[in-house]
């Protein structure tokens, strides 16, 4: 299946890629191709590979086999200069550890922002942390936020900075039914004009997706998106 | 580059563990530099005044059988290692009347080991007695062993050689030969040769006497040295700057391990927010980069401290040492301070990178997200 009605850009294509963890197979023969922005669900059974698999695209992990390219470049695995250079264009929203919890919300976004290198206006913040309801919680040490906040802090990162690429793992969880909408409010708007992938047991949030994928397909067969 | 100062937010959130490292650096530094300058110090005091002092390297035995004088193997002796030479020989007895007053001395032949022993210079004419610069100045008169008066040269020497020939008189081979004659050998203990035995180096008088006392029965031959408690002074000098070098070796491994331990704690107590900046982009290059330009920046305040804290103490010493030696002393703390602090970066350097480069592997990271 190839997804090209986004446009033509290629965000990302993976072709082939497997990993052996010792004597276990956790990815086979893996491919996926994704062009231009939109919103797309990666849904699978726990202990599936699902995380596994987005650790590669996030360049956190090496796979065993198989070629990935990431905004039409190849990526090389071993060249940690390349590596280094776009982990920084992918935004990794990874359950609790997005955020430095002995630091406020507003430090943590500094940090980001010189981690990118990419300024943020305070007037944009204000606008983006309001339309969060983070606007009061912006000078709050994580460690204080509630569960919730928590998430709506880290997903205030991705609404700032420019990414090319936006990698979700389970962004809904620790949020109640009102955060949860107003989340999938926020991707919705965010869809028009980023790539999203996204790793999810949630129903809802399938249901917003232009493309679901089921990992379960795509770590059996090559299979061409 | 502006990520530079990405953890100039972990020094504010983390400052009562980062003052903590830095006390516990100065410390660290300043043990180890007063543990080197004290080494320093021992070194240059035992080698100068015991292990390389020449006044020490002659032993002088006498040996007694139960039947009077005992008979040394001088060939034997001669061959033992770390013998340059032996004199044996018996003393003469002489007595000089300085300014009316009467002084009993010993006396030996004037040869190359004795006039080492007195560090003399030049030879000895016929017919001279050589005698302690103590005499110098007074008016000399000699009596031989019969107590008869004795007409010869009179010479003096310094007596800054040898410490335990230095109240001996000497005498030119001529006069010695003429006055050994007189000697009644076999009557009693005094007419017992003396052994004189130089060292090549006053180290190796502990590892002499051992050797040579295991030559003897101790029930038969009674051996008797002028030089007795030198060679443990020695042998304890040696062993007390070896301890001191092994306590400081250990002392320096202890602390390293300590400082080590203490900057591994603070490595883990940031663990989860390395985690953090490496999710949000930042390379683990950087991450140790930056996390070291941190913490060497807090310990420069650590190495001005040190210095500050040496200069009082050396303008506390100015006032108690003479000026030459605070100069040395002043050079040589300085110059040890400066390794010391290039040790000490690379040191921390190492152990940042070596820590972090541990805790944001691959493998590690991996480990901890699927965790």
């Amino acid at each position: 299946m190839n997804l090209d009605n986004k446009g033509d850009t290629s965000i990302l294509k993976v072709d082939n890629l497997s990993l052996q963890y010792g004597n276990a197979t956790i990815l086979k023969n893996l491919s996926l191709h994704i062009q231009g922005s939109g919103l797309y669900a990666l849904h699978g059974e726990s202990g599936s590979g699902k995380t596994t698999f987005i650790n590669i695209i996030a360049l956190i992990q090496k796979p065993s086999t198989g070629k990935m390219t990431l905004f039409n470049q190849p990526i090389d695995f071993t060249n940690q200069e390349q590596i280094d250079n776009y982990r920084k264009k992918i935004a990794y929203f990874f359950q609790d550890l997005n955020l430095i919890e002995s630091l406020t919300v507003r430090e943590n976004l500094h940090v980001i922002s010189l981690i990118n290198e990419q300024e943020i206006s305070n007037e944009r913040l204000e606008e983006q942390a309001a339309k969060l309801k983070m606007s009061e919680k912006i000078d709050v040490t994580v460690s204080n936020l509630s569960g919730g906040e928590r998430q709506r802090a880290a997903f205030l990162k991705i609404m700032l900075f420019d990414y090319s690429l936006i990698l979700l793992d389970e962004p809904t969880n620790n949020l109640d039914k009102d955060n949860i909408q107003m989340m999938l409010g926020m991707l919705s708007e965010l869809k028009k004009t980023r790539t999203i992938l996204v790793v999810t047991h949630s129903d809802t949030v399938v249901q917003h997706a232009d493309v679901v994928l089921r990992f379960e397909d795509l770590n059996k067969k090559d299979q061409s998106i | 580059m502006k990520t530079t100062f990405v953890f100039e937010y972990l020094k504010k959130k983390h400052r009562p563990t980062l003052r903590k490292l830095a006390v516990l650096n100065f410390v660290l530094l300043m043990l180890i530099f007063f543990s080197i300058f004290t080494i320093l110090i021992s070194a240059d005091n035992i080698y100068k005044n015991v292990l390389t002092n020449d006044r020490l390297s002659m032993v002088l035995i006498n040996g007694y059988s139960k039947t009077g004088e005992y008979q040394y193997d001088t060939d034997k002796i001669k061959r033992m290692p770390n013998v340059k030479d032996i004199v044996y020989e018996y003393d003469v007895s002489l007595s000089i009347e300085a300014n009316g007053e009467t002084d009993i001395l010993s006396a030996l032949s004037f040869n190359p080991t004795t006039k080492e022993a007195v560090s003399y210079e030049g030879d000895l004419k016929e017919n001279t007695i050589l005698l302690p610069e103590r005499f110098k100045g007074k008016k000399i008169k000699v009596f031989d062993g019969e107590v008869e008066p004795l007409k010869a040269n009179i010479d003096y020497y310094k007596g800054e050689g040898n410490y335990f020939l230095k109240d001996y008189s000497y005498l030119s081979p001529d006069l010695y030969k003429k006055l050994s004659n007189q000697i009644k050998i076999g009557e009693n203990y005094d007419g017992v040769r003396t052994l004189i035995v130089n060292l090549n180096k006053t180290e190796d008088i502990y590892e002499f006497v051992n050797q040579f006392d295991r030559m003897f029965d101790e029930e038969d031959v009674f051996v008797y040295y002028q030089a007795q408690g030198l060679e443990k002074l020695v042998a304890n000098s040696k062993l007390s700057f070896l301890l001191l070098v092994v306590f400081q070796i250990i002392l320096f491994v202890v602390i390293t391990f300590i400082y080590r331990g203490q900057m591994h704690t603070l490595i883990s107590i940031l663990n989860r927010d390395l985690l953090s900046l490496y999710l949000n982009g930042m390379s683990s290059k950087d991450m140790i980069k930056q996390f070291y330009r941190s913490i060497d920046k807090m310990n420069l305040k650590v190495y001005i401290v040190a210095l500050l804290f040496i200069a009082v103490l050396g303008a506390f010493l100015l006032g108690q040492l003479p000026g030459e030696i605070i100069l040395w002393i002043g050079g040589t703390a300085v110059g040890l301070l400066l390794v010391l602090v290039l040790l000490n970066k690379w040191f921390v350097r190492y152990i940042i990178t070596k820590r972090m480069k541990k805790e944001l592997s691959q493998e590690n990271i991996v480990s901890r997200l699927r965790n």
